[in-house]
């Protein structure tokens, strides 16, 4: 107790100094412990975010079984079988109650002989408390059912209505009365699973399939009849918000036992339980290793510095402290009793400064936390931090163990006299000048190999270090040289600050201290300041518009009207639709908008916003041929050639939806026929008529067929249609002959007197057909650089290429130049949708629409769609994508590394301020003596002031020198790491930050400097010499 | 449990001493051959110019200086070629050590108590007990007022004479003080004499004191005057005498060699048993 309160007065005693050496290890402290526990928040926070943000599909558990294969069970049986393995209790811990359902997939439900589509037919637990029903009731009884709105308007079925399911042969069974309607749109995923009742979709193909109709809704009871193949499915949803990092492994292992394939030898039905949160989890973890690494490579640096701070400043405190070392070995203490005296104050120091420095680092990490991570993060201590605490606690204690070995184990009347021992000190300081050297040698070779993220971003602080360590060589044989110029010449204040600077290589420790700190400061700046950029380049890419919806739209036709009554200015909302087609993708979007709207740069393929749009829309001189209600016209058919296989005339329309239909009307007959068909679809708005087709017969071989065919008097219900009125340039072959140009064609021959005259052959594989070139032949596009077909080096098309439309069919394209494009990046292709809908021959695939908004559309705008008849499914920003890419693997790291820069220069700073604080007393002796010999004040504050400066100045540069350096050798493949898919990527320097925070560490620097010299100085008064002979 | 003298003065005999240190590349010889005997118990000033070697004699007699050659004899234990171990035992237990300027001696944070309790850490367990506990250590040696002051507060002769009584704190059978009295008052220098007296008479310790002042040398009896490296005169009682080295050297007194310059030729002349110098005349 004595001991320790004999400490804690020498503290007392010198509070200044005690004070300044406590702050620098609770920095010091803290920053160690922050890597980890700030690496630990990143990661938890990456695997809430990856969680929160993953679609249910990927992370729910489903389990179902299906009747088909197993007739001899009921579907309730199926129901409970599946209910119980559904009922894993070890999901329990972060899964959901199950949902359970019973549905037929392809019900077939029609209204007396009226055949409405096929439609998924289904009862789901919990279903009238997980639904809207707008009208009538919820069905509650065997032969009950339920329809949407949708299906009730369009396919008019009101309650009351008797249908046939078609989920039973038994037509008894299979009849149901509908008792209510519901919205589609208001189902409860917690009913439904991961199953929405909206599931319309158009007729596809020719157009002669059946449309697929939202789910018709009926009772347990009537599943029960059902002999067709019912499956029983069951849903537990993921609660992501209970997951923490801690429980990734655990619910690895469940989520894998449970989904494991079951025995088929077990008793009662077959059940599967499906997740693709395994895979997911997996996908998680190169992520969660780059922040592992990171957290390492930044921990490793700050424990690092953190010793080289606690050595320089417990180093200086010992040497001050020398004296009364000195004192207890005149008196007689053992080496280990001088030892324990001559560590107590440090390691007091230390150990007070290590749980401050921890709360230091727990609070700065839940303030970061709440600031850049997912909500609900948790913020928990783990062995990292208190491994990381403990190295730096020891290495402090070994720092001040070898500070103070030296002053032990001297003579001493020799430390008294501050003399002896240098030799030895030289040989050590060498020996770890060159182990610095080579690690960071090695470090730099690494990289240049491909070395790991750990590796890339352990360089800077290896290379500062280094740098630094070079530098206070070569700094006193300089200072030397700078000694023998001002010698004799009249600046005093040089002389007195350069012989300092050569006589005193325990200053200069401050330059290596302060290269490490702003070269970690300046790699880090560079290095966040360049991903920033990057990634957010990256996410306008990615994402194409600020804000883009995407929604459930009839047709691209619709969705283009949709958009242009909502936003007629074209300045605020695009309509864009992709067919992702397994192959690249092609994203059609409305070129006249694009210009003005993407957030995505067209300069990424080439081109600018102002000419963007008329190099995807070139003007066409043919105006559309338009036709009301019905159409007939006249067909005469001169064929040549004896051998002759009947070709079938059809025409091809597109509704104003967008939807185009190719009617076939009959074979050609020599000599004149007159043809006639209704096109229901063009009442109540005029279509576009788009072509003559000539087929050949699918069923039998068939020979070439060739002949002149005139086409002319055609009619529609609004009177003569004049086929000659687009002009001659305004018909042209089919764009199936150019696609496959050895088959068969059609050429037009003349045009008069409203007539068309055309010269055809069709062969057994290959239509003919002439069209109306309301849109070029071949689609001007921007692909992918690295889009199959695309000679990336030369821009060019290496072969003729077709892409898939947005009908599924193949469609010619012309490349205009390559590059990133909006959504598909480096493959794919984009063209205009207006042109690509015209293109269009059948039904469009099933395709993403998309809203693409600009940063100024009104909120409004998103409400304005829904009223033209737009189903927004959900929504995405650059915004939002910036911020996913922000909680990413490597740009947590890099903030990490950011964080560490800032603590590596609060420490840096709080170093030199130590500094100045604890060899002021040292250094008062010394300049009181020059006082005392007739030097001004003013000199030596200016000696003083000048002789930091120049080692702030040295380490500040060096600090700069190596931080770009290191920026240069270690970013790219952390950059590379990110965006290699995405836009140009950007390798830096970003100048201007990094030119800021050096500007501000300057001054930070001269501040410092002249608060040390000035408080030096004034101390510095020649009584103090007396003090000294007392 | 204190006791009054916990150890009987002890002797101090040097040998041909000799030290050598290298100031760049010379060699200086500090001290040349001091043959010196003190007797347990005696009060000794060394005495002499600066650079005479009074305190590098001092360093090696606290075993703080190791000599180049000869041999030192603290008690009946030679230190000269004593390892670290045993030099720090000897100077925790047996021989205490006033450093020139009393600052140097004391923790400057801590009281007169808690700095006599610092020169206990030096000491086994058992053997604090033994000694004289501080405050009785401080009250008997006339600083008991003092004793919870922090040491900055203390004036300069209270400050020597609380180094003084850290010295003694472990019972050392020989004190050696460098210039105990330099920087002080007369009555503050009488004090620390005062103390010194006290120190001796009490506990029976031996002292050597290095000092200037000739009035301190009077005051403590013995005198050793140093120069050059070497023991020129001795002085007992107030009596002055030359000392015969063992090259037949003698240092002539001052006042003499003030008049007899350096280069003067001298006749020695026997007269009976002793010696007659006289001027040449040549």
């Amino acid at each position: 107790m004595e001991a320790l309160r004999l400490s804690l007065r020498g503290l007392r005693w010198r509070a200044g100094s005690s004070l300044a050496v406590l702050v620098v290890a609770i920095v010091a402290m803290g920053g160690a412990a922050l890597g980890p526990l700030y690496a630990r928040s990143a990661s938890e926070s990456l695997v809430r975010d990856g969680l929160a943000t993953s679609p249910p599909v990927t992370t729910a558990v489903q389990t179902r079984g299906n009747i088909a294969g197993q007739t001899d069970f009921k579907p309730d049986e199926l129901a409970d079988a599946v209910l119980k393995r559904a009922n894993d209790t070890s999901l329990d811990p972060w899964y959901g109650a199950p949902t359970l359902a019973l549905v037929v997939l392809q019900g077939s439900p029609r209204v007396g002989d009226r055949a409405l589509g096929q439609a998924q037919v289904g009862w789901h637990d919990g279903q009238c408390g997980g639904v809207t029903v707008t009208s009538g009731r919820c069905p509650a009884a065997a032969g009950e059912a339920m329809v949407s709105q949708r299906t009730s308007r369009d396919n008019d079925v009101p309650i009351g209505t008797t249908m046939q399911l078609g989920i039973t042969s038994d037509q008894v069974a299979d009849r149901v009365k509908v008792v209510g309607v519901y919205d589609a749109a208001t189902a409860d995923p917690k009913v439904w699973g991961l199953d929405r009742p909206s599931q319309f979709q158009p007729a596809g193909g020719n157009g002669d399939g059946p449309d697929t109709l939202d789910e018709v809704v009926v009772d347990r009871a009537t599943m029960n009849r059902s002999n067709g193949d019912v499956a029983a499915i069951s849903v537990r949803f993921l609660d992501a918000a209970v997951v923490h990092l801690g429980d990734v492994e655990p619910l690895h292992e469940t989520v894998s036992a449970v989904t494991v394939t079951p025995d088929p030898t077990e008793p009662g039905p077959r059940t599967l339980s499906i997740s693709g949160l395994p895979d997911y989890l997996d996908s998680l973890q190169p992520q969660l290793d780059s922040v592992a690494s990171a957290s390492f490579a930044v921990t490793a640096q700050l424990v690092l510095l953190s010793w080289f701070v606690l050595f320089l400043v417990i180093a200086a405190t010992s040497e001050e402290r020398s004296g009364e070392i000195a004192l207890a070995k005149l008196r007689g203490m053992t080496p280990r009793a001088t030892l324990a005296f001559g560590l107590a104050e440090p390691v007091l120091l230390l150990l007070l400064a290590l749980p401050i420095g921890f709360l230091v680092a727990y609070l700065a990490d839940r303030f970061l936390t709440s600031l850049y991570l997912v909500a609900g993060t948790d913020v928990s201590v783990s062995p990292a931090v208190l491994l990381a605490l403990l190295v730096c606690l020891l290495g402090g204690v070994a720092a001040a163990a070898l500070a103070a070995r030296g002053i032990l184990t001297a003579p001493v009347l020799e430390q008294l006299r501050r003399t002896g021992g240098r030799r030895a000190r030289l040989v050590r300081s060498s020996a770890i000048d060159a182990a610095a050297v080579a690690l960071a040698a090695a470090g730099i070779y690494e990289l240049k190999k491909g070395g790991s993220d750990a590796l890339a971003l352990l360089a800077p602080g290896l290379i500062a270090l280094a740098a630094g360590l070079l530098a206070v060589r070569a700094l006193p044989w300089l200072a030397r040289i700078e000694v023998s110029r001002t010698r004799r010449a009249p600046q005093v204040a040089s002389f007195l600050a350069s012989r300092n600077i050569a006589r005193r290589p325990s200053g200069l420790r401050i330059v290596v201290l302060l290269s490490l700190a702003v070269g970690l400061a300046v790699f880090a700046v560079d290095g966040w300041v360049v991903s920033a950029s990057n990634r957010t380049e990256l996410a306008r890419a990615e994402t194409g518009g600020v804000t883009v919806l995407h929604v459930r739209a009839p047709s691209p036709g619709a969705l283009l009207s949709a958009v242009g009554s909502v936003d007629p200015t074209g300045t605020q909302a695009m309509a864009a639709v992709e067919n992702d087609n397994g192959s690249g993708g092609l994203l059609a979007v409305d070129a006249s908008r694009i210009g003005a709207l993407a957030a995505w740069d067209p300069e990424w393929v080439g081109s600018t916003r102002t000419l963007i749009g008329a190099v995807l829309h070139p003007p066409q001189q043919t105006s559309p041929l338009v036709v009301h209600g019905r159409i007939s016209f006249t067909a005469t058919w001169f064929p040549k050639g004896k051998a002759q296989s009947p070709v079938t005339l059809g025409v091809a329309v597109r509704a104003a939806s967008g939807l185009g239909a190719e009617v076939p009307l009959g074979v050609l007959t020599p000599g004149k026929s007159t043809y006639s068909v209704a096109l229901p679809s063009c009442v109540d708005a005029p279509c576009t008529f788009t072509a003559f087709t000539f087929s050949p017969p699918i069923s039998e071989p068939s020979v070439p067929t060739r002949g002149t065919v005139v086409l002319g008097d055609a009619v529609d219900s609004a009177g003569p249609v004049d086929l000659t009125s687009v002009g001659q340039s305004g018909w042209r072959s089919g764009a199936s002959s150019l696609a496959n140009p050895v088959a068969g064609g059609a050429t037009i021959t003349s045009l008069a007197d409203k007539r068309l005259t055309l010269d055809i052959e069709v062969t057994h594989f290959e239509d003919a057909a002439v069209e109306v070139a309301d849109h070029p032949l071949q689609l001007p596009v921007f692909q992918g650089t690295n889009h199959p077909g695309v000679d990336s080096s030369a821009g060019t098309l290496a072969i003729d290429q077709v892409v898939e439309g947005l009908d599924g069919r193949f469609t010619p394209v012309q490349l205009v130049s390559s590059g990133i494009l909006p959504q598909l990046l480096r493959t794919g292709t984009l063209s205009d949708l207006r042109f690509t809908v015209l293109a269009m021959g059948t039904a469009p695939n099933p395709l993403d629409y998309q809203v693409w908004l600009s940063a100024d559309a009104p909120a409004s705008t998103t409400a304005a769609l829904r009223v033209a008849g737009l189903d927004i499914i959900s929504t995405q920003s650059v915004d939002v994508r910036t911020a996913e890419l922000n909680r990413s693997g490597t740009a947590l790291a890099l903030r990490l590394f950011l964080l560490a820069a800032l603590v590596a220069l609060v420490l840096g700073a709080g170093t030199l301020l130590a500094n100045s604080y604890v060899v002021i007393r040292r250094r008062a002796y010394e300049l009181a003596a020059l006082r005392a010999l007739g030097a001004r004040r003013s000199v030596l504050v200016r000696a003083a002031r000048r002789e930091q400066v120049v080692l702030a100045l040295t380490g500040l540069l060096l600090g700069a020198a190596s931080g770009l350096g290191a920026a240069a050798v270690a970013l790219p493949p952390l950059i590379d790491a990110t965006g290699a898919d995405g836009p140009p990527l950007w390798y830096g320097p970003a100048w201007l930050p990094v030119v800021a925070v050096l500007a501000v560490v300057l001054v930070l620097l001269v501040v410092v400097s002249d608060i040390g010299a000035r408080r030096t100085v004034r101390r510095a008064l020649p009584e103090l010499l007396r003090q000294v002979q007392e | 449990m204190t006791t009054e003298r916990p150890t009987d003065g002890l002797g101090v005999r040097c040998e041909e001493l000799v030290h050598i240190y290298r100031t760049g590349d010379l060699d200086v010889v500090a001290v040349r051959g001091v043959d010196l005997v003190v007797e347990p118990g005696e009060k000794v000033a060394l005495l002499g110019p600066s650079g005479s070697g009074k305190s590098t004699l001092l360093g090696m007699l606290g075993g703080l200086i190791p000599p180049s050659a000869g041999q030192v004899w603290v008690g009946d234990e030679e230190i000269g070629g004593m390892p670290e171990r045993s030099l720090l035992r000897m100077r925790a237990q047996r021989v205490g050590l006033v450093l020139q300027g009393a600052a140097r001696n004391l923790l400057p944070y801590a009281t007169p108590v808690d700095n006599v309790r610092f020169a206990h850490r030096s000491l086994p367990r058992y053997r604090r007990r033994e000694v004289m506990q501080p405050l009785e250590l401080l009250d008997a040696l006339g600083l008991g007022e003092v004793a919870h002051q922090p040491v900055p507060r203390l004036s300069g002769g209270e400050q020597q004479r609380v180094a003084l009584a850290v010295a003694v704190a472990n019972g050392p059978g020989l004190i050696l003080a460098d210039e105990p009295t330099s920087q002080l008052d007369h009555p503050a220098r009488d004090a620390v004499l005062d103390l010194i007296d006290t120190v001796n008479e009490r506990f029976g310790t031996t002292v050597i004191v290095v000092t200037h002042d000739p009035e301190v040398g009077a005051r403590l009896g013995r005198t050793v005057t140093m120069r050059y490296g070497r023991v020129g005169q001795e002085g007992r009682s107030g009596e002055q005498f030359a000392v015969v080295g063992k090259d037949g050297s003698v240092h002539l007194p001052d006042d003499i060699l003030s008049e007899w310059l350096p280069g003067t030729r001298v006749v020695v002349e026997r007269d009976g048993a002793d010696l007659r110098l006289r001027r040449s005349d040549s």
